[in-house]
This record gives C-alpha cells, sequence and structure tokens, in this order.
C-alpha cells in the first residue's frame, strides 16, 4: 500500500475494530481494518456474509461508531464525532444508495433526487442537476413516484441523489442486490461513469463478481480484517481471487 | 393461538395501553355519572329524611287542584291560627309553625360564604322538632338581631358565638349577632348547603309573612299512626291547604328531584356516548392498522394451519383482553371522575349537595359492560379482515398497500350519510324528536366517515399547503404521508370530527339563541336601568323597588318576578310575575289578541310564538305546574308579539305569588334619566345581592345561562376530542413502527433528529386540522338545522361565532402538535442501522 502525499484521499480508516456485545457473547465485526480511499477512484468491498464488509462501510460512513480506530472523511476525523455534525457530514459530503428502500414512496422522483438538498436547505445547482438526471436516464420518469419505478430506475434514481449534492464521497450498500443483470449493468455503469466522467469517489460493498469488476481495486475482507487486495479486476480475476480466498 | 395472541398483547403494549386508555375515558365517563347521580339521589334523600326527623305529618299550602283563578284570591300561606286549631286536634302531640326561605350568610370581606346552597328557617320553638339539629354550641336564635347558623359556615368564616354576621335576605345585606352554631343530623352543615336560623317572629317578619307559616310539623300521640294523623288533621284544614304525612312529604320531594337528576343523568350519559362512539372509532383504527401490520405473521400462522376461525377469535381475544382492562380501569376511573363531575357543575354555577360517595355496582356493571361490548364490535371489522389473509402472503414482500376506493363504498357513504341527515332534519322538524335527530346524527357520522378516504386527500393536500414552506421539505414529506393511506388518514380525523361537530354545533345554537335574545330586548324595551338579583334564589325584596322609585331622576320602577315551571307539560319554562298596571310602559309587548289588564283577574298571557307552537286560542285553559305547588290551570286573557325582556309566559304578580308562594322580585325595571345612575349605584350598596345593569349588560346576562351551558357542554365534549387525540397518537406511533426503514433512510442521508420530529408533527397537525374542518363544516350545519328548528317558533335566529370556531380549529391544530409528542420523540430516537435494516 502506497502512502502517497500528493494524491488527496477521500476517505481513510486506520485500526477500526468494531466489537458487538461484551464478555463471552461479544461478537468481533471488524479487527483493525486500515484503509485509504483516494479521492475519485471506485473501489469495491467484497468478502463472505460476517466478513465485516458492510460494517466497514457503515463505520467509514458515520453510520455506526467505532470500538477503536479512528476514520476520516476528507481531512475530518469522524470518529468520535457528536451525532449533530456526523449527521450534517452525511448530509453534505456522503452520498448513499442501499440496495433496497432507497426512496421516499411518497415523493417523486425529482424530490427524491434533490432531498439531501431539501433537507439542508440549499438550493440546487441546476446544471449540475441536469447533467446528473441525463447521465441517469430518467429526464422522462422525474415526475414519477417510486412506486410506478421498475426496480432498476429506482435504483438510478437513488444514484442520482447521491451524487446531486457533489459528496466528496458515495458510498454504495449492494447497489444490485435485488437487480436482474440488465438493469445491473445500467447501475454499475453509471457508478463507473461517475466515477470517470465526474470524477466521483466511490465505495461499494458487493458480493457479485462482475459488479466488483467495474471498479479500479477490490479489497477483499474475511473475518473482520483485509486479507487481500485486487487492481484492475475482471470478473474472472475476481472470481479467481475469491476461490483462492476460500481454500 | 391464544400463545400467539399475548405475545402480541405485549409487543404492542404501548399501542394497545392507548387503546384502552381511549375506551377507559368513555367508562369512565359514564360510570362517573351514575357514581354521580347515585351519590346525589343518596344525599337529597338523606337530607330529605333527616328533615322529617321527629314529624309524622305536614300541614302545607297547595293550590286548589284544577283551581282556575286561584290567582284572583289573595296569597294563601297557613294563617296561623289554623296551629292552633291543630294542637287541639286529640292525637297531635306537638305541632309547630315554620318559615323557610333563602339567606346568603356573608363573610367578613362581604363575600358571600361557601355554601352550595343557601337555606333559612325558623327555630321550632317547640323541643319535639329540635332533634335534627345537633352539637349545638351557643343559643338559639332569640331576638330579632339574632341568627343561629351552620357548623360548616362559622368554620369556613371564622364566626364565633357572640359576633357580628351581615346576612342577604331579598337582595338585602342585614346585620345581625350570632346566637349559636348547629350540625344537622350527623353532618356540620345542610348537606352542603348554608343555615341561617332565626326566631320564628323574625323569620315571619324577614320573609313577608306575618301572622302566617309556610308549613306546619306535627307530632303524633303515642300509638297513634302517621296515616291515622294525616286523616284527622286533613279534616279540619280550610281548602288551599293539605296535610300529608311526612313519609309522603318526603317521597314526593325525592320524587320531584328523582325526576330533575334523571335529566342531569340523561345528559351525562348523552356525553359519555358520544365519548364512547369516538373511543369505537379509536379501537377500530388501531386494530385496522395491527392488523395490516400483522399480514405476515398472520400469513404464517394460517400457512401453519390455524384456521379462519382461530384468527378471527385471536384479534377478537385480543380486543376482549384490551377491552376488559379498558372496562376496569374505567370504572375506576369514573369513581374518581365523579368527585370531579361536582366541581365541574359547580363552576358553571350549579351547585349541588353531595355528601359521601354511593358506588352502585348494577350500573357500573353496566358501563363496564357497555365498554366491552363497544371494544368487540369496533374490533370485530378489522379481525374480519384479518380472516381474510391468505396464506400465500407469508411468502410475498408483503407491503400493505392502501384499498383504493371503491364504488359500493361511494354508494354506501352516500346513502348511510343522506339518511342521517334526512332522519337529523326529520328529528328536527316533527317537533324536535332527540332519538331521531341524535340516530340522525349517528348516521351521518358514520356516512362521512365510511365517505372519508375520498374527502382526506384533496383536504390534506390543501391543508398541508402552507406546512410545504416548512425547510427541509419536511411539510412535503408530511403531507405526502397523509396522502398516502386516506382510509387511515380519514379514520383518524373523523373521531376528532365528530367531537368537533358537537362543540361547533352547540355554539351555532348558542350564539343564535343569544343573538335572538339581544334582539328581543332591543326591539321591545323602554327601560333605562335593569336591577337584576345575583342570585335567583335569595332574589329581590319588594321593597326595594319603593326605594329606586324614590331616587332622584328615577321616573318609574315595575317589579318583575320569575320562576321555572312546566307549562302544558313542558318542564322548564319561565313564567313571569308583572304588574298589569305598569309592565307596558317598561316594555312594547305588541298585544296581538286581549289585553295586559286581563292579569288582574288571574289570567295568563302567551306569546304569539307559544300560543301558535301549542294552537292556543284566546280563552283557552293552560296547565302550569309551579315547583311543588301543584297545578294550575290558567285562561289566556291575551297574545303578545313581543318578548322583551320577559318570557313566553306572564301572569299578575298576585297570580304568581299566589301560585309559587314567592314573595320576591327578579328584576326591577326602572325608567329614568341616565343622571339616575350615580344614586341607584349608591343606594345598592345596601344591596349586595342586586346589581345595576343597562341594556347591553341585561341582554349579555340573560345569555350568560346559555354561556354557561355552552361552556358545560364543551367541556364535556372535551372529553371526547381528548379521545380522539389518543387515535391521532397512536396512528402516528404506529405509523412510525411501519415507516422504521423509511425514516433511518432520511437519518442516513442527513435528516436531522428536529427534521424528522417536525415531520411527525406536521403530519399529526394535518391529521387534526383535517379532522376540524370537516367537523367544523358538519357542526355548522348540524348547528344551523338546531338553532333554526328552536329558534324558529320565536324569531328564527342563525347566528354563526366565527371567530369562535377559527379558534377551535387552531387549538385542534396546536392540539394536533402535543398528540405528536410521543410518536416524534420515538421517531426521532430511532437508531440509524437498525431502521434501515429493520423488516
Amino acid at each position: 500500500m502506497t502512502t502517497s502525499t500528493t494524491t488527496a484521499l477521500a476517505a481513510r480508516a486506520e485500526g477500526l475494530t468494531k466489537t458487538y456485545g461484551s464478555g463471552l457473547a461479544a461478537v468481533t465485526a471488524l479487527a483493525g481494518v486500515s484503509i485509504e480511499i483516494p479521492a475519485g477512484t471506485f473501489t469495491s468491498v467484497m468478502g463472505p456474509s460476517g466478513s465485516g464488509k458492510s460494517t466497514l462501510m457503515h463505520c467509514m460512513a458515520g453510520l455506526d461508531s467505532v470500538s477503536s480506530g479512528r476514520a476520516w472523511i476528507g481531512a475530518e476525523e469522524i470518529s468520535g464525532m457528536p451525532e449533530r455534525r456526523l449527521t450534517r457530514l452525511r448530509r453534505d459530503r456522503i452520498g448513499f444508495v442501499f440496495q433496497a428502500f432507497n426512496l421516499l414512496p411518497v415523493l417523486v422522483a425529482a424530490d427524491n433526487i434533490t432531498l439531501p438538498l431539501d433537507i439542508a436547505g440549499h438550493s440546487p445547482d441546476r446544471e449540475w442537476l441536469d447533467t446528473i438526471i441525463d447521465a441517469v436516464g430518467l429526464r422522462d420518469r422525474l415526475r414519477h413516484r417510486p412506486s410506478e419505478l421498475s426496480g432498476g430506475q429506482q435504483q438510478r434514481v437513488a444514484i442520482a441523489r447521491a451524487l446531486a449534492g457533489r459528496p466528496q464521497i458515495v458510498f454504495a450498500d449492494e447497489p444490485t442486490g435485488n437487480l436482474d443483470s440488465k438493469a445491473s449493468a445500467e447501475v454499475l455503469d453509471l457508478l463507473r461513469r461517475s466515477v470517470g466522467e465526474f470524477g466521483q469517489t466511490v465505495v461499494m460493498v458487493t458480493h457479485d463478481p462482475v459488479a466488483a469488476s467495474y471498479s479500479d481495486r477490490v479489497v477483499f475482507l474475511a473475518d473482520g480484517v483485509i486479507v487481500d487486495e485486487l487492481g484492475q479486476p475482471t470478473p474472472q480475476s475476481v472470481l479467481d481471487h475469491m476461490k483462492k480466498l476460500g481454500e | 393461538m391464544l400463545r400467539a395472541m399475548f405475545r402480541g398483547l405485549i409487543a404492542h403494549r404501548l399501542r394497545l395501553a392507548m387503546t384502552a386508555l381511549a375506551i377507559a375515558l368513555g367508562v369512565g365517563f359514564m360510570s362517573g355519572s351514575f357514581v354521580f347521580t347515585s351519590t346525589l339521589t343518596h344525599s337529597l334523600d338523606s337530607l330529605i329524611s333527616q328533615a322529617g326527623m321527629g314529624t309524622d305529618v305536614v300541614v302545607q299550602h297547595s293550590s286548589p287542584a284544577g283551581g282556575f283563578g286561584a290567582g284572583s284570591g289573595a296569597p294563601q300561606p297557613i294563617p296561623a291560627s289554623i296551629l292552633g286549631r291543630i294542637r287541639r286536634v286529640p292525637d297531635v302531640a306537638a305541632a309547630d309553625g315554620g318559615i323557610t326561605g333563602h339567606a346568603q350568610l356573608l363573610g367578613r370581606g362581604g363575600k358571600a360564604l361557601p355554601g352550595q346552597f343557601t337555606v333559612a328557617t325558623s327555630w321550632p320553638a317547640d323541643a319535639a322538632f329540635q332533634a335534627t339539629y345537633t352539637r349545638r354550641a351557643g343559643r338559639p336564635p332569640a331576638g330579632p338581631g339574632q341568627v343561629m347558623i351552620d357548623r360548616a359556615s362559622a368554620r369556613a368564616g371564622h364566626f364565633a358565638v357572640g359576633d357580628t354576621i351581615k346576612v342577604l335576605i331579598g337582595g338585602q345585606a342585614r346585620t345581625f349577632t350570632i346566637s349559636g352554631s348547629t350540625g344537622y343530623g350527623s353532618a356540620d352543615s345542610f348537606a352542603g348547603g348554608s343555615l341561617a336560623m332565626f326566631s320564628l317572629s323574625t323569620a315571619q317578619q324577614l320573609f313577608g309573612q306575618a301572622g302566617s307559616y309556610d308549613s306546619i310539623e306535627v307530632k303524633a300521640a303515642a300509638g297513634v299512626s302517621a296515616q291515622q294523623l294525616r286523616d284527622e288533621v286533613a279534616r279540619i284544614l280550610p281548602p288551599g291547604i293539605t296535610a300529608l304525612t311526612a313519609v309522603t312529604a318526603a317521597a314526593a320531594q325525592t320524587g320531584q328531584l328523582n325526576g330533575q337528576l334523571s335529566i342531569l343523568t340523561k345528559f351525562f350519559l348523552v356525553f359519555a356516548g358520544v365519548a364512547l362512539f369516538v373511543g369505537a372509532f379509536v379501537i377500530w383504527n388501531t386494530f385496522s392498522i395491527m392488523i395490516g401490520q400483522r399480514t405476515r405473521e398472520l400469513a404464517l400462522l394460517r400457512a401453519l394451519g390455524a384456521g379462519r376461525q382461530q384468527v378471527f377469535r385471536s384479534v377478537l381475544a385480543e380486543s376482549a383482553a384490551v377491552g376488559i382492562v379498558a372496562a376496569l380501569a374505567g370504572v375506576g376511573l369514573g369513581i374518581a371522575l365523579s368527585k370531579g363531575l361536582v366541581v365541574l357543575l359547580s363552576g358553571f354555577g350549579l351547585s349541588l349537595p353531595v355528601t359521601g360517595l354511593v358506588v352502585p355496582p348494577g350500573p357500573l356493571a353496566l358501563a363496564a359492560g357497555t365498554g366491552l361490548a363497544i371494544t368487540l364490535i369496533a374490533a370485530a371489522a378489522p379481525a374480519y379482515r384479518a380472516t381474510r389473509v391468505a396464506p400465500v402472503q407469508a411468502l410475498r414482500d408483503a407491503v400493505p398497500s392502501p384499498a383504493g376506493f371503491s364504488a359500493q363504498r361511494l354508494t354506501a357513504g352516500l346513502a348511510v350519510t343522506v339518511v342521517g341527515v334526512a332522519a337529523v332534519l326529520a328529528g328536527l322538524l316533527t317537533g324536535a324528536s332527540l332519538v331521531l335527530t341524535g340516530a340522525g346524527a349517528l348516521l351521518a357520522f358514520i356516512g362521512i366517515t365510511v365517505l372519508g378516504p375520498l374527502t382526506a386527500r384533496p383536504l390534506a393536500y390543501v391543508i398541508g399547503f402552507p406546512l410545504t414552506r416548512l425547510p427541509g421539505r419536511t411539510g412535503v414529506l408530511a403531507r405526502g404521508n397523509t396522502m398516502r393511506d386516506p382510509k387511515r388518514t380519514s379514520a383518524t380525523a373523523a373521531a376528532l370530527m365528530i367531537g368537533l361537530a358537537l362543540i361547533v354545533a352547540a355554539a351555532v345554537m348558542v350564539d343564535s339563541s343569544r343573538t335572538m335574545l339581544d334582539r328581543q330586548i332591543a326591539v321591545a324595551s323602554k327601560t333605562s336601568f335593569y336591577v337584576q338579583a345575583t342570585s335567583a334564589d335569595i332574589g329581590l325584596t319588594p321593597h326595594l323597588a319603593g326605594v329606586l322609585a324614590a331616587q332622584p331622576g328615577v321616573r318609574a320602577v315595575t317589579e318583575v318576578r320569575a320562576t321555572d315551571a312546566t307549562v302544558a307539560g313542558a318542564a322548564h319554562k319561565n313564567v313571569d310575575g308583572v304588574d298589569p298596571a305598569t309592565i307596558g310602559s317598561f316594555t312594547d309587548l305588541g298585544m296581538k289578541t286581549g289585553t295586559v289588564s286581563a292579569l288582574h283577574s288571574g289570567a295568563l298571557l302567551v306569546t304569539q310564538a307559544a300560543a301558535a307552537g301549542h294552537g292556543w286560542q284566546l280563552g283557552d285553559k293552560v296547565r302550569i305546574q309551579f315547583g311543588s305547588f301543584g297545578v294550575s290551570a290558567l285562561r289566556i286573557g291575551g297574545i303578545f308579539a313581543n318578548v322583551g325582556p320577559l318570557s313566553d309566559y306572564l301572569v299578575s304578580n298576585a297570580t304568581f305569588t299566589a301560585d309559587t308562594g314567592r314573595r320576591l322580585d327578579s328584576v326591577d325595571l326602572v325608567r329614568a334619566a341616565p343622571a339616575a345612575r350615580g344614586p341607584i349605584q349608591r343606594t345598592l350598596a345596601g344591596y349586595p345581592g342586586a346589581q345595576l345593569m343597562d341594556e347591553a349588560t341585561f341582554a349579555r346576562s340573560r345569555g350568560a345561562v346559555l354561556a354557561n351551558l355552552l361552556n358545560l357542554i364543551t367541556a364535556m365534549l372535551v372529553l371526547a376530542i381528548i379521545i380522539a387525540l389518543l387515535g391521532i397518537v397512536n396512528t402516528l406511533a404506529l405509523s412510525v413502527v411501519e415507516r422504521t426503514r423509511e425514516l433511518g433512510l432520511m437519518r442516513a442521508i442527513g435528516m436531522r433528529r428536529g427534521q424528522l420530529a417536525q415531520l411527525v408533527a406536521a403530519e399529526s397537525v394535518i391529521i387534526a386540522v383535517i379532522g376540524a374542518v370537516l367537523g367544523s363544516a358538519l357542526g355548522l350545519a348540524f348547528g344551523a338545522a338546531l338553532a333554526e328548528a328552536f329558534t324558529r317558533s320565536q324569531q328564527a335566529t342563525v347566528s354563526i361565532p366565527v371567530t369562535q370556531i377559527a379558534a377551535y380549529i387552531v387549538v385542534t391544530a396546536l392540539a394536533g402538535v402535543l398528540a405528536a409528542i410521543a410518536p416524534a420523540r420515538r421517531a426521532a430516537r430511532l437508531n440509524v442501522l437498525e431502521a434501515i435494516a429493520a423488516e
């Protein structure tokens, strides 16, 4: 791992541990994870169930507290940050895409996209919004409610929302977990393009080698620690790696 | 199955507690009314029986049965000579004449001493009738300047034997020396009332009864039955005076009081019924939402082999458990509440003698049973819906989707509403049949609730509009949420709608009546000042009219007396006594037929409206019952157009006093130059029981009874509003649980806790205002119909208290915020990660 002072970091974690419960019943989800996410890169986090990949994402995104270790978004340390400031940080500097249930059913697509900006009371950058809406290809669906959109379209709206505030980093938690392969491809392509065209930083948790192959590098987690890393992944290379790790 | 049910109960304990509270409040109100009236009946019974202690026969005045022209004779108190004749009856051991009236004891500051009512009597000279007055201190009243008061009043006013005390008699303050104090039976006071006792001759003089009695108590010689004694005494009495056994007299009094109490009981039960009806909505809605949320669980039970019957029974058993707890809690609450009712009523000017607490088991069981039955009925529909859950739904990702609005629903809703409204109108038009009107209102409420989902969406859209300006889109989201499930929103708002509709209807009705009163007075009155008694019981001494007439600037004064009577079978009608010679120069009666002077010969004048209502003609006989004084049949000697400051039925003061035994004025009408105000005011300094009013304040004071009634009705209906608010709390809390993931998502993408709380509060306000708006609209319609129906006979008036209704809506909106507190806190406290992961 190279520590570069010239490349800005979008996020960083150092010796993160996370333990649930206490005493004999204690379960360790993260056992000392250090990772750097350079700005403008697309990182996948992979690992079997219970490897701690979701926990890592939650801790790095300020959704969950850490037991020890430190985490930063940009230059700002979020470990130990009070809830109120964390909320504001999530709102202004982080974008989220979840596996399901990303959108508020009562808002039309356009309003879902601008929701974080509206919550903050920021007026959206129209030009940027147009750019995003064109990128996700949903201009004719903006006045539709989530229930009138397909699963893939819903996820694309969620990505548009994540990008709308020009966050420092986007965390995507199994964004294609509920989608068929065609819709998955569209969503992943969109995430890829957001990195390539807009210089967005994306961290995606996934268990799908095909999904991981869209990213710049893959970080493999097992039992709460990073066990391997792979640059320029292809579905085959990811699969090979997973096999190797499984042995 | 049972275990699953109990797990469900425990899991939803908070929601169910709210639901139980909704029913418990209704049951509490109902059982509280029962306890209250039982206690009151008991208090009065014991009061009446204590009054008769040592007495076997009571001799009292009565109007001659069917005594037309009773008014042509002189007043008929019992002449003192009768007492002597009674004493000579062989089987009489003792007999004593007495005077009763009203006298208000004043404290040292000049303010009335506390007491639920005021009684003045003469001290029985014969020791045989003194047993009731126990634990006496000092001596009985002897001279003209002495009074004996009850122990409770002495304690409250810090009076000791030998002190001087001011006593208000006929509105005039007089000073006496306290000769002693007394208990009454086992109590320190006269069943909560104050007692002033004077020597017989003093009482006769104070109450204008020189040489006569109000009643004579007779004690039988040993071995003579009360009935036998009565017959013997009755034989020597002249017409117009009767003898009753003490038991009969007490029974008659008790019967009359119970008759009045049953009106009070009905009054309370109506409100208890409203509370339970609203409570039923809350239960129905809560169970509906909970069934919706448990679709998967129920489907799983079905998939595992539970039959439809089992599902139905388990849901119903759940509601029964809630109902039983609620009913029992309600009964407990009711016992506590009954005390509150006494306080509430006295706060609205209705004082009652209440001692001790009587808990009637039968009526309480009825109240509890009603609560349980209503819970079961309200839960039956959701329970049935639970049986319709298909087992396969356990496997689907069952997001409870709000059912659409069907054409059947529209038809059914419209049909029920139309039938309800028709019943209301029919009830009002055909002589105001309350049962028909009430049933119609009930149907209309149900119909409008069925139609609710249709109106909930557009209403939420409009009402929520101002909230969309809230920063952070919370208002838009809130509005969206209330529009998401219009059925739920409308069911929640419906409960509030009912309470508000009734409050608004009452307000419109009362406002209309007051406006009518004002207009009536304004149209006819030629009076400059009104000197009115502050207390109807204490009244004004007739002597005051002469004093007023002697003041500089005063041109003329006339005395008006007033009483409550049963006229042609209709209870609680006002009958006024007036001076036939002068009344015409104080108010323009606008005689249609007959003459005012017909009053001189004992005739009755009625308003055109009353005559039209009953189909009376000049010369017809009208039966009027004045209190316990029997029935008079008075001939109609004239029909007049303008009620003015008087009432629908007028008799001469002579007739009035003869038939009521009442020698006090209610109001003196004064014609005077404006400059007379000062002298009149100064004169009244010696009459704390009299107040000087101009036309506007007099009109307002006449409306004050109505205003009090409105306040009482509103206070009663506030309970229904509280229950409806519990319903909002429940719906919101259940919605928060249902939308856990959504709320988690909002928190994840940066919504602050405060914003989330604001969101929930905004939803609550929208629902509350929907209820308030629907309720006000409905209330306006009902109120206008009621006002029209009730004022039509006199002068059709519909007046809408706009600011008052606006205030109700604002208060309801604020109450909506209050209802949101608990659910909003719950939403704000959600753990983001758990919320996102929630199923």
